[in-house]
């Protein structure tokens, strides 16, 4: 079993509820994709070539001051949940936690980690150096990222084209290598049934969106990935600027839709947010979809101001709990999905009790910490 | 009206070009003018892939495989992924367009590595300029075979 406590929060910072937005905009992810100059891309490494990779990166990594006590999980070294906890709490891609089919993690892949920050070693790229924080702050995020990122191109000779910018294996990630996403909890948009106008005019914008777990995945829980599509003939600066433009006007659109709602159908909105936390508190089985609705119900509720015994800080962990990689290591053992029902649903109910317990907080202003769901 | 280069298909796109002080219209079909670096809006698909599988086909010159790591475009069409740095400048011709289908763009304006050295050798970005070179004077883009020219000499 991995000791996530090796990493400050267990590389769970990113839940705290802290940043801007942070009642609508979950987490903002920034990402650099580099290669190594000498060897050929992923695809076509030998078990030899991948080992050199995470040798030549953990020694540069070494010297870095951002990364001057990272830790080392070597992924081809890990357990299936183990991998799972990791991708559940964003630190590594799908391609590198292999959740599921017999395909196991390549030889000598990697995560490289400390406190928000991390490097992927053999993903699709030799190197995806990223940085995960709470609330919406692409800016920020990408300060951080770009100072590890700087600090390793000083040690590491990166491919790089004059005319094409940092090669990448796929032609999508060429040029800046640079995806910054952030994780928006969008219900109003979805109830209005606006969304699917939205995420049109996103795409029309350069823009793209994804599902829970990223490229590939579904939407659970109105929760969206919005990130740049284009990562060549833009300045990182203009393309964060652009993605930070576009979210601000969604994050006004889902506004808008709320105060529709509030408006229109004030009792229909209120008996929803209700009975979401009504099921969340009594049920004796959920499934990690219905949790993460369910979840979401709340989280408006709590949002519009029409539900206040839940902190968005238990909201945020419970979303990272309830995922089947949680709930086995918490249990220490293998589970099958009746079993994963049932310990989610009573750790939700523990949850929101304790928090319904909760004496009011006194200064108003003050963090709202709320309760913390065992097992992290 | 017909494409004036190849004969065959309808032009979408009016192109008038200035060649020694003399102006002349030219008609393209979408196919030429992508050939020819030229834009057409109508022709951005929703999937950037299919239309480069599509634009493949089209460049027989390119057809060999990267000196770097042998990867063909062939290996490029299964995988969806390059196989190492130096297809970039290999494929430079086919990957122009699809990027411009990607990115809206082909020209990287970012950040760049401390050393001022490109990570390409001297050699292989001498061979590229040269396919460039030759691919612009075959597809009669004068201005840009200039500046490769210009760019060329620096390595004498």
């Amino acid at each position: 079993m991995i000791d996530l406590s090796l990493l400050r929060d267990g590389g769970l910072g990113w839940l705290e509820a802290s940043g801007p937005e942070s009642g609508m905009v979950l987490s903002t992810r920034v990402r650099i994709a580099r290669n190594l100059n000498q060897i050929g891309f992923t695809g076509r490494n030998s078990a030899e070539d991948r080992e050199q990779i995470l040798r030549t990166v953990t020694q540069a990594a070494r010297d870095v001051e951002p990364f001057r006590d990272a830790v080392l999980f070597r992924l081809d070294r890990l357990g299936l949940e183990d991998r799972m906890v990791l991708l559940e709490r964003y630190l590594i891609s799908r391609e590198l936690a292999c959740p599921e089919g017999p395909r196991a993690p390549r030889s000598a892949s990697a995560l490289l980690a400390q406190d928000r920050l991390g490097v992927m070693v053999n993903e699709e790229d030799h190197l995806r150096i990223q940085g995960v924080f709470s609330g919406f702050d692409p800016h920020g995020a990408y300060a951080a990222v770009e100072r590890l990122n700087d600090e390793l191109g000083q040690r590491l000779a990166f491919a790089f084209h004059p005319e094409f910018g940092y090669l990448t294996a796929c032609p999508t990630n060429v040029g800046t290598g640079l995806r910054a996403s952030v994780l928006i909890h969008l219900p109003g948009l979805v109830l209005t049934k606006e969304i699917p106008r939205v995420l049109q005019g996103l795409s029309q914008v350069g823009l793209t969106y994804r599902g829970w777990y990223g490229e590939g995945s579904d939407v659970i829980g109105n929760y969206f990935q919005l990130s740049n599509q284009t990562t060549l003939g833009r300045t990182e600066p203009e393309l964060l600027d652009h993605l930070a433009s576009v979210v601000r006007k969604v994050i006004g659109y889902e506004q808008e839709a709320r105060g529709i709602l509030l408006r229109d159908a004030p009792g229909v909105l209120e008996d929803k947010v209700w009975r979401a936390y009504g099921l969340l508190r009594y049920a004796r089985a959920l499934s990690f979809e219905e949790a993460m609705n369910l979840l979401s119900g709340v989280r408006l509720g709590v949002g519009l101001g029409l539900l206040s015994d839940v902190a968005m800080y238990t909201l945020n962990r419970l979303l990272v709990f309830v995922q089947p990689g949680h709930l086995a290591t918490a249990a220490g053992t293998t589970l099958d999905d009746p079993q994963l029902a049932v310990r989610r649903a009573s750790l939700v109910r523990r949850a929101l009790k304790r928090d319904s317990e909760r004496p009011p907080p006194a200064g108003g202003e003050s963090p709202d910490r709320g309760s913390q769901p065992e097992g992290g | 009206m017909r494409c004036s280069r190849c004969q065959q298909r309808d032009s979408v796109i009016q192109v008038h070009q200035i060649i020694n002080d003399q102006s002349a219209v030219v008609h393209l079909c979408q196919q030429c003018a992508l050939e020819q670096g030229i834009e057409v809006e109508a022709t951005l698909e929703s999937n950037p892939l299919t239309g480069f599988l599509a634009l493949l086909e089209q460049h027989p010159a390119t057809t060999g495989a990267c000196p770097g790591c042998g990867a063909t475009l062939e290996d490029y069409r299964s995988t969806g992924r390059l196989g190492c740095a130096r297809c970039y400048a290999t494929f430079a011709g086919p990957l122009r367009d699809l990027l411009r289908r990607i990115h809206g763009a082909a020209a990287h304006t970012g950040s760049r590595p401390p050393s001022a050295e490109d990570s390409l050798s001297a050699d292989a970005r001498r061979e590229d300029l040269q396919t460039q070179l030759r691919r612009a004077i075959e597809h009669e883009q004068f201005e840009r075979a200039a500046v490769l020219r210009d760019q060329l000499r620096q390595f004498e």
